[in-house]
């Protein structure tokens, strides 16, 4: 039985749901919409994880989920959470229920897609681009720093840079053009990522196991996934391309160091093994809108299930690829 | 040169700074609330490698490709009243943390311990997950039950359902790149010691053991932030021992 946890809604838990649905598969959703009538028990006895999962009066053995997909949002943005006092009970219930969730996923026997630990390198791309780098891509040359006058020596060696948060945080590339290298002083309050501009054309891909989908992405912005906003014209997104069929070795193999690779919505390294099972293009949370303070201050996009607190993907119109779980069937299932 | 990073208040830390000194090993002594202020920023990544330069409040230069040890007990940001008070703090701290994890990560080896996206000096888990990692590297463990049903008002350590033997002999180690300093252990709890820090991915890690009436080994809890001087010189002496011989200060 598989455990789909998030908003059943949100496109991406939708489609994994309608896969295992169609493959006559056995799921259970953990709607986190309905956090007051869920709740968790978790016995950890000599090496051994067990308990019991309550939804809407449903009782589940945990050890009976042999696959979970997570793709929870931050309960504190949930629209029955964040208008709650600090101290409410309703709340405290949704944290425990929560914390109780997490504990139990990042021991959890099943196949989990993926584990907190797994995708928490999106928290730092300086660190996930070191992470990265060790498994044989090329990177951007990036430069974090305080001081406008090593910004402009990188800028004037590169040609062309663009700035990024380094965080977890969604921000929207953009080219460090005339206007944001006169307000560089801004930049002394909090360091910033500047990367140099590669060209070329952004690919996405999406490893599943031990295959990797390729997406190509055609777009005039910085950040395909503002195109829109920015340009005026979508990008486009041409899925499935270049499909194939590899170890994951083979994503370290020599031919792979000549492309290089920006981040990654999961670290390389940590790649669950599962069976594959569809391409799922980005999704655009563009219908949000951040509120810039300054041009290197780019405060966190509204939390909706459309738009949830995880990095999204491009940060450029570049020759790139990006690897990551979107999407996760199950042997057996499909 | 060994590098010291720690809270402000870290005695432990400071202990071990002072120990490198007399054993005339170059060593520098950040805290965080001066790491935070820190004047300048220069940190780079490219596919050749990853370095770090910041210049510190008080006028001394930290730079990566001198570093040749790191003790990293950093536990969170120290940022300024003033920093935290902007309205954009939280966007700004999230940043923040971004660029230390980064900058740890680029520092050269021995680093203990190395950042992970889950902690700042190693991977914080929850106890659970040290349960079940004791119970891999070999030790016995108490069993361990929390729901969400209500707040039983427990603290974590008090969800333990204790079966350790009551008459069992504690113990306080410190695991550290490989080697077990402390209260003498027995060659096999020793071995499950080490076990565990390896399965934990962590270089430095303080453990609360008991030893039963048998012979047993029981896990109780583990520390990313032990109190080094449980180790005494001789944890001291190993971490000399990590890095290469410099010319004395």
């Amino acid at each position: 039985m598989i455990l789909l946890c998030g908003i059943p809604s949100e496109p991406p838990l939708a489609m994994v749901r309608r896969s295992i649905e169609d493959a006559d598969g056995d799921c259970v959703v953990l709607n986190q919409r309905d956090i007051a009538d869920i709740d968790i028990d978790i016995r950890v006895a000599a090496g051994r994880v067990t308990g019991e999962l309550i939804v809407r009066g449903q009782r589940y053995r945990l050890e009976r989920f042999d696959g979970v997909y997570l793709r929870l949002m931050d309960d504190r943005f949930l629209p029955e959470i964040r208008c709650q006092a600090p101290d409410s009970p309703a709340r405290a219930h949704s944290r425990r229920v929560h914390e109780a969730l997490l504990a139990w996923i990042e021991i959890a026997p099943a196949k989990v897609v993926n584990r907190p630990a797994a995708m928490g390198s999106n928290g730092s791309k300086p660190y996930q681009a070191q992470l990265i780098r060790h498994n044989g891509f090329n990177i951007p040359e990036t430069l974090i720093t305080n001081d406008p006058a090593l910004v402009r020596e990188f800028l004037n060696r590169c040609g062309r840079i663009v700035y990024k948060s380094m965080s977890g945080v969604r921000s929207i590339v953009r080219v460090l053009d005339d206007q944001a290298a006169a307000q560089l002083d801004a930049i002394r309050w909090c360091p910033v990522q500047f990367q140099r501009y590669v060209e070329g054309m952004d690919v996405r891909v999406h490893t599943v196991g031990t295959e990797a989908f390729a997406t190509s992405i055609s777009s005039d912005a910085p950040d395909y996934r503002y195109a829109e906003r920015e340009t005026g014209r979508a990008a486009t997104l041409n899925p499935s391309t270049c499909r194939t069929t590899s170890s994951p070795g083979a994503l370290r193999s020599p031919p792979a160091s000549a492309w290089p690779c920006r981040e990654s919505t999961c670290a390389a390294h940590q790649a669950a093994t599962t069976s594959a099972s569809r391409s799922i293009p980005a999704q655009s949370s563009a219908s949000t809108k951040p509120r810039p303070v300054s041009p290197f201050l780019q405060p966190s996009l509204t939390t909706s299930p459309a738009a949830k607190p995880r990095e999204g993907t491009a940060d450029g119109r570049a020759a790139s690829t990006r690897w990551g779980f979107s999407a996760i069937t199950y042997p057996g299932h499909v | 040169m060994w590098l010291v990073l720690c809270d402000d208040l870290d005695a432990s830390a400071r202990w071990v700074y002072d120990g490198l000194r007399q054993r005339s090993v170059p060593a520098e002594f950040v805290p965080a609330s001066v790491l935070s202020r820190a004047v300048r920023w220069d940190h780079r990544i490219d596919s050749e490698g990853a370095s770090v330069d910041v210049i510190l409040p008080d006028g001394r230069c930290i730079t990566s490709a001198a570093v040749h040890g790191t003790l990293n007990r950093m536990v969170g940001l120290c940022p300024a009243p003033d920093y935290i008070a902007s309205p954009d703090s939280d966007y700004a701290l999230q940043e923040l943390l971004a660029m230390y994890v980064s900058l740890l990560q680029c520092l050269p080896a021995p680093v203990l311990n190395r950042p992970t996206s889950q902690g700042l000096s190693g991977r914080v888990r929850y106890t659970p997950d040290w349960l079940i990692l004791a119970a891999r590297a070999g030790f016995a463990t108490a069993s361990y039950a929390v729901s969400s049903k209500g707040d039983d008002g427990c603290r974590d350590d008090d969800r333990l359902q204790i079966t350790i033997p009551a008459a069992a002999k504690r113990h306080n180690v410190v695991v550290a790149a490989g080697r077990v300093f402390g209260d003498p252990l027995s060659a096999r709890a020793t071995a499950a010691a080490c076990r565990l820090a390896m399965l934990a991915e962590v270089d430095l890690l303080g453990l609360r053991l008991a030893t039963a009436c048998d012979g047993g080994a029981w896990f109780e809890a583990a520390d990313l932030y032990p109190d080094l001087r449980t180790g005494g010189r001789g944890l001291l002496d190993h971490l000399v021992g990590l890095t290469p011989q410099e010319p004395p200060t």
